[in-house]
């Protein structure tokens, strides 16, 4: 038996399944994060930000195994979306707009159109592929509810587009097969219309949302049709800026994130990550000029959550009910066997 | 032809003792070719053992003193003297996916509200992760690239199915919550399938005979009984764990077919 072993994890999870959110350290940004490059999140996580989690993946698990299924690398397991036609997309159907598309694999199961690459495999039938998107939507609709800044992470990611229905869908990996459909087009009306969407749909979820939006960079190399996509949307996202409420976007803190994922990384990684997530949380350029980048809040946090009173006493508590359980007498049992 | 068999395990081969005892008290065809040397160390006490040279050796003296107690006067497990090694219990259980259920469920389970929902393949890699983090399978690895000989593995028993109702002063892992949602076959197939792939490249994994097994995720009863009995003062009765003679009866004859492509067993057929 290895009651000690087991108890201290089971505890750990319990924790983690029951614990309610915890009190933001002083100078916390709570963000949340939809799609973009992993690295953008794990940037903010590392600059101090309070990452929201609408699909936490087990604990225990290993980093490796947590990012092959994407848990962790945004705050909802939806892949990298990056465009505002998908993300109106998706918006929709966490509020039950929109049906779910399915593609059949030739191996009978069938893989979540919307997000093709998020799990290695597909689901065997409809019952169960439908179950598992609407957990995630469920997820995600909670988590826009009470998120106070979502930040919006966009490119020029290759989309397909379903001829019937005008929807797009993300290009699959390899090895999933997708219908024949075009790529879809990128026009200054396509975003605008998109961006309609997405902000009326984010409006009716959360009226208090506050938008940060981050035009990625061009990937180096990147064809020439590719950087003046990014160059479109820039100028669309600066357009949409000027005429909607609660939503930010700074060419500034786009040239910074840039730099935070240039192949070759930062030298001053730290104090970069933690000027773009006080940006990212609304805080005003010329403040940081003077005052400078918040040290990460995440530092401090280890140390306020050892010492709250809450967390003492359910450590206590847990103590004492451990003491309560009978022993599982392991050692009496291999001694009374071999005894005979 | 006689098999050296190393037995090595926790508390949980206690019932395998028993049972064997039985089998030679009985005089049960075939077994007399099989010569079984235990050794272990109850709870977790088998991390602190570890391979130095040719043997398995504890680094603590009451380690030592179990082993020697156990297998009849030896404090090392001399690797070159057996021909195949059967590791038991070692931390692998179904308390684990019990817990894991507590807050996520995969697509295909009933008892799924309020839980996070994952893929089926997620969740197999997830715990074939974790048992590959336990000492079975750890143990199994050391002794497998040590020796290159078989190595066999069973876990730990379900614990017995009166837990379910979680009586004052019994540990509740969730059995027949899970059990209610009609999960308890899914769960229990789910621990065999995870902890097979853990050790798939060391051991072989030996399930738990569904002859034993209630409800997918429990023991019946009855391979519990005696063990129980067996415990007196505080703490009698309350123990769902750890199995009776009857038990390990059960399992010599589910390890029957593995041994004897291992060493043929005379008069006893696979």
């Amino acid at each position: 038996m290895s009651d000690a072993e087991t108890t201290t994890t089971t505890t750990t999870e319990a924790e983690a399944d029951t614990a309610s959110a915890r009190p933001a350290p002083q100078g916390a940004v709570r963000l949340s994060v939809l799609g973009g490059d992993p690295a953008l999140s794990q940037a903010l996580r590392r600059g101090g930000a309070l990452l929201a989690d609408a699909e936490p993946g087990p604990k225990q698990a290993s980093a490796a195994l947590l990012a092959r299924f994407h848990y962790g690398l945004a705050s909802a397991r939806a892949g990298a979306l990056g465009d505002v036609r998908l993300l109106a997309q998706l918006i929709a159907a966490a509020q039950g707009e929109a049906d779910p598309v399915f593609w059949p694999q030739p191996d009978g199961t069938l893989v979540d159109a919307a997000r093709p690459g998020v799990d290695p495999a597909g689901l065997p039938d409809l019952a169960s592929a439908t179950a598992y998107r609407q957990a995630h939507l469920t997820a995600l609709a909670r988590l826009l509810a009470e998120t106070e800044t979502l930040v919006l992470p966009l490119g020029a990611p290759t989309l397909l587009t379903d001829p019937a229905s005008g929807q797009v869908f993300p290009r699959p990996p390899a090895g999933i097969h997708a219908p024949d459909w075009p790529e879809a087009r990128m026009s200054a009306k396509d975003l605008d219309a998109g961006f309609a969407r997405l902000a009326e749909g984010l409006q009716a979820l959360n009226p208090a949302l506050q938008l940060c939006l981050i035009v990625l960079p061009a990937p180096p190399g990147a064809r020439a049709e590719t950087r003046a996509s990014h160059a479109l949307l820039a100028a669309r996202a600066a357009d949409w800026a000027r005429g909607t409420a609660r939503l930010r976007h700074d060419p500034v803190l786009d040239a910074l994130v840039g730099r935070l994922l240039a192949p070759g990384g930062e030298a001053d990684a730290d104090r970069l990550a933690a000027l773009v997530v006080r940006l990212c949380g609304g805080a005003d350029l010329l403040d940081l000029v003077t005052g400078g980048a918040a040290p990460p809040a995440a530092a401090t946090e280890r140390k306020q959550r050892a010492k709250d009173p809450e967390r003492r006493a359910r450590r206590k508590a847990r103590a004492e009910a451990k003491g309560k359980t009978a022993k599982v007498m392991c050692e009496d049992e291999l001694l009374e066997a071999f005894s005979k | 032809m006689t098999l050296r068999l190393c037995v090595i395990g926790n508390s949980h081969i206690a019932a395998l003792k028993l049972g064997w005892d039985r089998l030679i008290a009985e005089a049960v065809p075939g077994w007399d070719t099989v010569e079984p040397v235990f050794f272990g160390a109850p709870s977790d006490g088998m991390r602190h053992v570890g391979l130095q040279g040719t043997a398995l050796v504890p680094t603590r003296p009451k380690i030592a003193g179990h082993f020697r107690a156990l297998s009849g006067g030896y404090d090392r497990i001399e690797l070159s003297r057996f021909d195949a090694f059967l590791l038991v219990g070692l931390n692998v259980s179904s308390k684990r996916i019990l817990r894991f259920y507590k807050s996520h469920a995969w697509v295909g389970l009933c008892g799924t509200a309020g839980k996070t929902l994952v893929h089926p393949a997620f969740a197999t890699a997830f715990l074939t992760e974790r048992y590959g983090a336990t000492q079975l399978v750890e143990h199994a690895r050391t002794i497998a690239q040590a020796t290159g000989k078989p190595v066999l593995a069973l876990a730990e028993p379900h614990w017995a199915d009166w837990a379910r109702q979680a009586p004052e002063g019994t540990s509740d892992y969730g059995w027949d919550a899970a059990i209610r949602a009609g999960d308890g076959p899914a769960l229990g197939q789910m621990f065999e399938t995870a902890v097979a792939a853990a050790l798939a490249p060391h051991a072989r994994f030996i399930a738990q005979p569904a002859a034993t097994v209630a409800d997918g995720i429990t023991t019946r009863g009855t391979y519990n009984k005696e063990a129980s009995r067996l415990i007196s003062g505080e703490g009698g009765g309350t123990d769902a764990s750890h199995m009776n003679a009857e038990f390990g009866q059960a399992l010599w004859a589910a390890l029957r077919p593995a041994l004897t492509e291992i060493c043929p067993l005379e008069g006893v057929s696979a």
